[in-house]
C-alpha cells in the first residue's frame, strides 16, 4: 500500500494533495526500517548462497 | 560419465501446441539432452500417484523448464487457485531452475496492450479497499468480463501477469515459423560456459561473505553492551558516515522492465542534533550543511524538529525542490541525524510525490548498513553522553 506524503508550509503540516510550491517541505515515512531491510537482505543472501553452493556441487559432480 | 541436461517441456495439452511439443522432444533428444514430456516418458503412473504431484516432481528433477503458452489455460484447481502448468512454473521458480518461456505473439501483444493494465487497476483498487490481494479466481472473473479476445482463456492473462511479476523474460512464439532451436540451445550453453571457470572464485567469495556476515553478528551483539561516553572527534565520525552513504538511480519496477525515473548523488552533508530541553541543538555537521544552531521542538518548518516529534518509529525522507535535495532523517532517542542526498533539478514536488516509495526504497536498500550502524552507535551513547 502506498504511503502518504505530507507537506510542511508556513508552519502547518497537512497531507500533500496536488502540486506543491517549490519551497514546500515534503516528507514521507519509510515502510521499513533499515534494520528490517538488513534482516531481509541477509536472509536473501543466505538463501542465494545455499542455492549457489548446491548448484556448483551439482554442476561439477563427476 | 556424462549427465544429460533434463529439460521439462511444459504447456497446456491443446491441439495447436501438440506438434510443437513433439518436435521439441525430438530436437532435444537429437541434441543429446533428456526431454521430459508427459505423453512420452512420464505420463504413465500407478493409480495411487496424484497426476499434479507427478508433474511437480518431474519439474523438481529437471534442470530447466521450457514453457509454451498459447490461448488455453488448462484445468484450474479451485483449492490451489492455479492451473497445473502454472504450478509447474511456480515449482521451477521456487527451485531456481532455468525457466524458458515462449508466448504466442498475438497473446503477448494483447497482454501488454490491454490485459496487464486491467489486472493492475483491479489489484490496486482491491488492495486499497481491503488491504489484501485478490484471489486468482476474482481476477479471472474480472478478466472474463473485460473487453479482451474471447478466444483467449482469461486465466492466461493472469498467468502471464505472474510471469512478468517474477521478472521472467518471455520470447515470441510463432507457431508458423519455428525458432532455430539448435542455435537457441547453443546460446544457452555459451552462457553457462562463461561462468564455469569462476567456480573457485565464487566459492572464495561465498566464504568471505560468510565471514562478513558473522562479523556483523558480533558487532550487533557487542555494541549494545557498550556505554559510549562521548565523541573524541565528532567531525571525523560524521565525515566517515557521509562517505559511507551513497547515491543511486531511482527506478520504477514494472516487473518486466524497470524504468529509471531519476537519480540522486552521494551524501553531501551529515548533521547531528541533540535534544536539550525544548530544542534540538547542533552537535556537529559536515559537508554542505548550513542548518541553524538549534530548532525548537515545535518548529514545523524544520525537518530536524519534525523528525524528532514524529511518533512513528520508522525513518523519514524529506524533499525540498528549491534545495534539490533529499534528506534521510534518523530519529534516535536523544538525537536526530540527517543525511543530505543531492538530486538534479529534474526532481520537482510532483515527481517526488509520484515516486516517493521508490526513492525511499532505493535510499534504504543501498545504505541500510550505514543507517543501522549509526543507530547502534549513537544508541550506545544514550546513557553516558
Amino acid at each position: 500500500m502506498a504511503t502518504k506524503v505530507y507537506v510542511s508550509l508556513n508552519g502547518v503540516v497537512t497531507e500533500a494533495v496536488g502540486t506543491q510550491p517549490k519551497d514546500a517541505l515534503l516528507f514521507a515515512p519509510s515502510k521499513k526500517s533499515a534494520a528490517q531491510v538488513i534482516v531481509e537482505q541477509r536472509a536473501n543472501r543466505r538463501r542465494n548462497s545455499q542455492f549457489i553452493r548446491e548448484r556448483l556441487e551439482e554442476a561439477f559432480k563427476r | 560419465m556424462f549427465t544429460k541436461a533434463k529439460i521439462f517441456i511444459s504447456s497446456v495439452a491443446q491441439d495447436s501446441l501438440k506438434q510443437l511439443r513433439e518436435s521439441m522432444w525430438d530436437i532435444l533428444r537429437d541434441l543429446g539432452h533428456e526431454p521430459m514430456l508427459f505423453e512420452r516418458n512420464f505420463g504413465a503412473w500407478d493409480s495411487h500417484t496424484n497426476p499434479v504431484q507427478k508433474c511437480i516432481e518431474c519439474v523438481r528433477e529437471s534442470d530447466a523448464l521450457l514453457l509454451f503458452i498459447s490461448n488455453k489455460a488448462g484445468t484450474f484447481y479451485e483449492r490451489s487457485q492455479r492451473t497445473v502448468t502454472h504450478m509447474e512454473l511456480i515449482e521451477a521458480c521456487a527451485k531456481r531452475k532455468t525457466v524458458l518461456v515462449f508466448v504466442d505473439r498475438m497473446v503477448k501483444a494483447e497482454y501488454f496492450a490491454k490485459a496487464k493494465w486491467i489486472i493492475e487497476e483491479y489489484v490496486e483498487s482491491y488492495k486499497a479497499e481491503t488491504s489484501s490481494f485478490p484471489k486468482a479466481s476474482d481476477i479471472v472473473a474480472v478478466l472474463s468480463r473485460a473487453d479482451l479476445s474471447p478466444n483467449v482463456d482469461p486465466y492466461v492473462w493472469f498467468f502471464l501477469h505472474d510471469i512478468v511479476g517474477r521478472g521472467i523474460y518471455f520470447e515470441d512464439l510463432n507457431l508458423a515459423v519455428a525458432p532455430d532451436w539448435k542455435m537457441y540451445f547453443s546460446d544457452l550453453l555459451r552462457r553457462g560456459l562463461q561462468l564455469m571457470p569462476f567456480k573457485d572464485a565464487i566459492e572464495t567469495n561465498e566464504r568471505q561473505l560468510d565471514q562478513y556476515d558473522h562479523f556483523y553478528d558480533i558487532l550487533t551483539s557487542a555494541i549494545p553492551s557498550l556505554d559510549i561516553t562521548g565523541f573524541r572527534n565528532l567531525k571525523a565520525l560524521l565525515k566517515s558516515f557521509q562517505r559511507s552513504v551513497t547515491g543511486d538511480v531511482v527506478e520504477h519496477d514494472y516487473g518486466y522492465v524497470k524504468e529509471p525515473v531519476g537519480s540522486f548523488g552521494d551524501c553531501s552533508a551529515v548533521t547531528l542534533y541533540e535534544l536539550q530541553e525544548d530544542r534540538l541543538v547542533v552537535r556537529g555537521k559536515t559537508g554542505t550543511a548550513i542548518g541553524e544552531d538549534y530548532y525548537l521542538l515545535d518548529n514545523k518548518d524544520s525537518f530536524i524538529a519534525l523528525t524528532y516529534s514524529n511518533p512513528e518509529p520508522n525513518d523519514q525522507v524529506f524533499f525540498k525542490e528549491s534545495n534539490c535535495t533529499f534528506y534521510y532523517c534518523l530519529r534516535l532517542p536523544k538525537h536526530v541525524m540527517t543525511f543530505h542526498l543531492p538530486c538534479g533539478p529534474d526532481w520537482n514536488t510532483d515527481k517526488f510525490m509520484a515516486s516517493k516509495d521508490s526513492v525511499i526504497r532505493v535510499i534504504i536498500d543501498k545504505n541500510a548498513l550505514a543507517f543501522d550502524f549509526v543507530r547502534m552507535l549513537i544508541g550506545a551513547m544514550q546513557h553516558g553522553d
